[in-house]
C-alpha cells in the first residue's frame, strides 16, 4: 500500500504545484492590446497602480480583432486596452463594449478622444514613419526619401519591407492612409507600384523597424511604437516624416459586454485616463490624449486627414481587396 | 498473437475477488476513458471536418473546397508542402543512415560525440533552428557578414535546412533502432563470400534495413508537413499548408477556409498512418535471435567512412553553431551587428512567467497522461473490454494528426457551452494529452506482451484481488512504460508550438508560443534569452530525473521497447 500511497501523495503534490487546484482568486482582469511593444511593462504598470491583477496577450491589430470576432459572445478578455479606431466602431455598432462615460479621470479630456456616448476611450495616437538604415544609406551613398513618392523608384527594389494587413493593425492604418490620400483608385495604383519594391510583408508593424535595425534591408515602413528605444540602444536607424505627413491611428480601450470583472475593468479604464498614466505612456512616443513631455516628437507632426469611420467603413473591403493583389494573386 | 490469448481466456479470474465492484471497476474506468476520448480527440476532429462542408443555415456545401482548389495561390501551397516534405525526408534518410551508420560501426571514439549532437535538437522548439539560422545567416547573419555576401535564407534553403536540423534526431533513432537489429553475423558471411564494403551495403544491409527506413521516412515526412514554426520563420514569400491555415485562423478568423486547409493536410498525414499501421505492420527484418550474437559489429573501410562522416560532421557544425549563436544572442546586444555583451534580455519577467506556466501545463499533462495511457494498455490487454483495436487507433489519430489541425479543432469545439473551455489553462493541458496520450498506451500495451498473464494469474490464484494484483504485481512491471509516456508527453509538451498557439490566453502564455512571437516581431535578443532559460529549464528537469531514477532504482530513462 505504502507505494501507491506515496504515488498519490506525490502526484496530489505535483498537481497541486502545478497550480491546477487554482488559489483564491484576487480581483483580474484580463486585457487582449496590439501595444505589442510596451504589453510586459503595460501589465506591470496597471497591476501596481489600480491594484487589479491585469493579465495581458498580446496579439497584432488584425489578429486581435479577429479573435475578438471569433469568440464573441464569449470573448476571452474583460478589457480591449489598445486597439485601433475602426473595429472600436464596428464593435460599438454591435454593441460588444460596455459604455462608461462618467469615468472621471477622463472628464477633463478633450472630446476628440472619447465616444460620445462614452463606449470607448482612446488613449492617444500612434504614427507609422519612414526608418532607414543609416549604415548601409551611407554605403550605397542614397539619402532618405522625402516624400511618400520616393519610394516608388526602382532604386529601392527589394530594399523596402513593410507590414502585412492581414495581420498587422498598422499595415491597415497604412493602406488606410495611402487610400484616403491619394483616393481609392489613385491609393491602389500607388501600392501595386510599392509592391514592386517590397521585399517582404512582415507579421507585426514593429518587425519592419527590426529588419532595417539589424541592416537587412534598407527602408522600413514601421510603427513608431519602437523607434525611441532602438534609437536610445544605438541601433544604426534614421526615421523621418515624409512631407505629406504621417498616417495615425488611435489607440482605444473599451470594456467588453459579458465581462465578470466590470467593477475592475472600470478601475482599468479610469486609470487610462489619469495624468499618471500618460505621462507614463508618453514617454514610450506615443501621442497621448493628454499633452506630456514625449520620447519621440518634440512637436507635434504633421499628420494626413485621417477619417477613423471611413477606415471603419472600408474595413474588410480594403483587407480582401489587399489579398487579392498581394497575397493570394 | 497474445491478441488472441486474451479474447478467449480471461486474463484474472473474476471469481477470486467476488466483490461486484472490483468487476464493474475496469468497465467503468473503460467507458471514461472512452468518453473522454470521444470528447478530446473525435469531436474537435469532427468538427474541423464538418466545418469545412457546412453552410451557416446547416446545408452541406462543398464551396470552400472549390475555392481552395480554384485558387493557385492554394494549390501552390499545396505543392510547395509536398515538395518541402519529400526533400526533407530524402535528407534526413540519408544523413540519419549516415550517422547511424558511423554510430553503429564506427570508430568507438566517435560514437558517443556524434550521438549527442544528433539527439541535442531534441530539447530545443522545433523552430529554434529557424532562429539560429536567421542569425547565422540572414540577410545580415553572422556568416553573411563574414563572407561578405547574400546567402538566400529565406525561402527553400532556410525551411528546409531548419526541417532537417529539426526532424533528424527522430529519423536517427528509428534508424539507429533498425541497424542494432541487424545480426553482424550476416556481414562478417557476406564478407567471407568475398563481397566488398559497397556490396554489402547495397546487397546485405540496405534491402534488410529498407521497412525500417521506409517506416522512418513516412514518420518524418508527416512531420514535415506538419511543422509550422520553421516555414512561417523562414518561409519569406513561399506559402505552405500549415502556417497558411494559422494565418487564416488568427489573421481572418475565417474557419471554413482554415478547415478546408486542415482536411486537406489531413489526407497525407492519414495516408502515411494507414500505411504505417496496417500495411508496414510487422514488416520489420529483424535478424536477432533470442540469443545474443557474439560477432561485434565490423568497422568501417576508410573511403566509405570519409563518405559518411562528411555529411555528419556538416550536420554537427550546424547544430553546435545554433546553439551557440542561440546562446550568444541571449547574453550580447545583437549577435552579429553589436556584441557588446548585456543581461538586458533576461530582464523581461514574461517570458519566465510563460517558462513557469509551460512547467505546469507539461507537468501536469506528463502524469495525467502517463497514468492514463499505461491505464488503458492495461484495460486493452488484461481485461475483457473488447474496444482495444478502437481505442488504441484513437489515441494514435490524435498522435498523429498535425498540431494545426487540433488546434484548430479546439477551438471549434470548446468556445461555446456545455464545454466553454477557451481562455483556460485547462484546455491547454487536455490538447496536450490527446496529442501525447498515445506514446504511454503503446509504451504500455508493448511492455504487457513481454510480460506473461500466467505471474498475474499466479498472484490472483494465490488470493490476491485484482486489485492486488495490480498493485503489487503489474503496477511494477508496468513502470517503464508510465516513465515513457510522462518524459515523452513533458518534454513535447514543453517545446511545441503548432496546436498551442491557437490556445493560448491572457495569463496562460506558454513558453513556446511566447518565443516564437518574439522571434517573429524580430525581438532576436529576448528570444534567444527565453530560448535558453527553456532548453536549461528542460535539462534541469530531465537531470532532476535521472537523479531520481538513480536514487530510487526507477528505470525513468529505460528503453522502452
Amino acid at each position: 500500500m505504502t507505494n501507491l500511497a506515496r504515488l498519490c501523495g506525490l502526484m496530489i503534490g505535483v498537481l497541486f504545484f502545478a497550480g491546477i487546484i487554482p488559489a483564491s482568486a484576487a480581483e483580474e482582469v484580463r486585457i487582449y492590446t496590439y501595444m505589442l511593444v510596451i504589453q510586459e511593462d503595460l501589465a506591470k504598470f496597471l497591476s501596481e497602480n489600480t491594484g487589479v491583477q491585469a493579465k495581458i496577450l498580446g496579439l497584432s491589430g488584425g489578429e486581435l480583432w479577429a479573435r475578438v470576432q471569433a469568440e464573441k459572445p464569449n470573448i476571452g478578455a474583460d478589457v480591449l486596452f489598445g486597439f485601433a479606431p475602426g473595429p472600436a466602431i464596428l464593435g460599438k455598432r454591435e454593441g460588444l463594449w460596455v459604455p462608461y462615460p462618467d469615468a472621471p479621470a477622463w472628464k477633463d479630456i478633450h472630446p476628440r478622444y472619447k465616444d460620445k456616448d462614452g463606449a470607448y476611450h482612446d488613449l492617444g495616437t500612434s504614427c507609422f514613419v519612414l526608418v532607414g538604415n543609416k549604415d548601409l544609406l551611407a554605403k550605397k551613398t542614397l539619402k532618405m526619401p522625402e516624400s511618400w513618392l520616393d519610394l516608388l523608384d526602382p532604386k529601392w527594389k527589394g530594399e523596402i519591407v513593410m507590414p502585412s494587413p492581414v495581420t498587422s493593425g498598422t499595415a491597415f492604418m497604412i493602406n488606410a492612409t495611402f487610400l484616403q490620400l491619394y483616393g481609392w483608385e489613385k491609393g491602389w495604383d500607388f501600392l501595386e507600384k510599392l509592391d514592386k519594391n517590397v521585399a517582404q510583408y512582415t507579421r507585426s508593424g514593429n518587425a519592419p523597424l527590426e529588419h532595417v535595425g539589424r541592416g537587412e534591408y534598407i527602408l522600413g515602413l514601421t510603427s513608431d511604437e519602437k523607434v525611441p528605444q532602438r534609437l536610445q540602444q544605438g541601433f544604426p536607424i534614421l526615421w523621418t516624416a515624409p512631407k505629406e505627413g504621417l498616417g495615425y491611428e488611435g489607440n482605444i480601450v473599451a470594456i467588453v459586454k459579458g465581462t465578470k470583472q466590470l467593477a475592475a475593468s472600470k478601475k482599468i479604464v479610469d486609470f487610462a485616463g489619469t495624468e499618471k498614466f500618460q505621462r507614463w505612456l508618453a514617454q514610450f512616443g506615443y501621442l497621448t490624449a493628454r499633452d506630456a513631455p514625449n520620447a519621440m516628437y518634440p512637436s507635434k507632426p504633421k499628420l494626413v486627414e485621417y477619417s477613423y469611420e471611413w477606415a471603419a467603413d472600408n474595413h474588410a473591403r480594403i483587407i480582401d481587396t489587399w489579398k487579392t493583389k498581394f497575397l493570394r494573386k | 498473437m497474445t491478441t488472441a490469448l486474451n479474447i478467449e481466456q480471461p486474463a484474472v479470474r473474476p471469481q477470486t475477488t467476488g466483490r461486484a465492484v472490483v468487476r464493474l471497476l475496469p468497465a467503468a474506468l473503460a467507458c471514461l476513458l472512452v468518453a473522454w476520448l470521444a470528447v478530446f480527440i473525435v469531436y474537435p476532429t469532427v468538427a474541423v471536418l464538418l466545418r469545412s462542408v457546412w453552410t451557416r443555415d446547416g446545408g452541406v456545401t462543398l464551396v470552400h473546397y472549390q475555392a481552395f482548389f480554384a485558387k493557385a495561390y492554394y494549390l501552390r501551397s499545396l505543392l510547395n508542402t509536398l515538395i518541402l516534405g519529400v526533400t526533407v525526408t530524402a535528407l534526413c534518410i540519408v544523413l540519419g543512415f549516415s550517422v547511424a551508420y558511423l554510430v553503429a560501426r564506427g570508430p568507438r571514439l566517435l560514437r558517443l560525440p556524434l550521438r549527442v549532437l544528433t539527439l541535442a535538437p531534441l530539447i530545443a522548439p522545433p523552430y529554434l533552428f529557424g532562429l539560429a539560422l536567421i542569425i547565422l545567416a540572414g540577410r545580415r547573419g553572422v556568416l553573411a557578414q563574414m563572407l561578405d555576401m547574400q546567402i538566400p535564407l529565406y525561402g527553400w534553403l532556410g525551411v528546409i535546412l531548419s526541417q532537417v536540423l529539426s526532424l533528424l534526431p527522430v529519423a536517427f533513432l528509428m534508424i539507429e533502432n533498425v541497424l542494432a537489429s541487424l545480426d553482424p553475423a550476416i556481414e562478417d558471411s557476406a564478407c567471407d563470400l568475398g563481397a566488398n564494403e559497397p556490396t554489402l551495403l547495397r546487397t546485405v544491409i540496405l534491402p534488410l534495413a529498407a521497412p525500417g527506413l521506409l517506416k522512418a521516412g513516412l514518420l518524418t515526412f508527416g512531420l514535415s508537413i506538419a511543422d509550422f514554426g520553421n516555414p512561417a520563420l523562414l518561409g519569406g514569400g513561399l506559402s505552405f499548408l500549415a502556417p497558411d491555415a494559422y494565418l487564416m485562423v488568427t489573421g481572418e478568423w475565417n474557419m471554413e477556409m482554415a478547415s478546408v486547409l486542415s482536411v486537406v493536410l489531413l489526407v497525407p498525414t492519414l495516408g502515411i498512418f494507414l500505411i504505417q499501421h496496417y500495411w508496414l505492420k510487422g514488416k520489420t527484418y529483424t535478424t536477432v535471435g533470442g540469443h545474443a550474437s557474439a560477432a561485434e559489429p565490423r568497422g568501417i573501410g576508410g573511403g566509405l567512412f570519409a563518405v559518411l562522416l562528411a555529411p555528419s560532421l556538416v550536420f554537427g557544425a550546424l547544430v553546435v553553431a545554433s546553439y551557440g549563436v542561440i546562446a550568444l544572442g541571449a547574453v550580447t546586444k545583437l549577435v552579429g551587428i553589436d556584441n557588446t555583451p548585456t543581461t538586458q534580455h533576461f530582464a523581461s519577467t514574461a517570458g519566465l512567467d510563460a517558462i513557469w506556466t509551460s512547467l505546469q501545463v507539461s507537468l501536469t499533462a506528463g502524469l495525467v497522461a502517463a497514468v492514463a495511457g499505461t491505464g488503458l494498455a492495461y484495460l486493452c490487454m488484461r481485461t475483457e473490454i473488447r474496444l482495444r483495436g478502437l481505442l488504441e487507433l484513437t489515441t494514435l489519430v490524435g498522435f498523429a494528426l498535425p498540431g494545426t489541425v487540433i488546434g484548430i479543432g479546439y477551438i471549434l469545439a470548446f468556445n461555446r457551452p456545455p464545454l466553454l473551455l477557451t481562455g483556460t489553462l485547462a484546455i491547454l493541458i487536455l490538447n496536450m494529452i490527446a496529442r501525447f496520450l498515445a506514446v504511454g498506451v503503446e509504451a504500455g500495451v508493448s511492455k504487457l506482451y513481454q510480460i506473461d498473464v500466467s505471474i498475474e494469474e499466479a498472484s490472483a490464484d494465490l488470493g490476491a484481488g485484482l486489485l492486488t494484483t495490480f498493485r503489487r504485481i503489474t503496477l511494477p512491471l508496468m513502470s517503464s512504460a508510465f516513465t515513457a509516456g510522462f518524459l515523452f508527453t513533458f518534454m513535447q509538451s514543453m517545446i511545441s508550438l503548432s496546436a498551442a498557439i491557437f490556445l493560448v490566453a491572457p495569463g496562460n502564455l506558454l513558453a513556446s508560443v511566447y518565443i516564437f512571437n518574439r522571434a517573429r516581431d524580430g525581438d532576436m535578443g529576448i528570444a534567444c534569452a527565453a530560448s535558453l532559460l527553456l532548453i536549461m529549464s528542460l535539462a534541469a528537469c530531465l537531470a532532476g530525473l535521472a537523479i531520481l531514477s538513480r536514487r530510487t532504482g526507477m528505470r525513468v530513462f529505460a528503453a522502452h521497447a
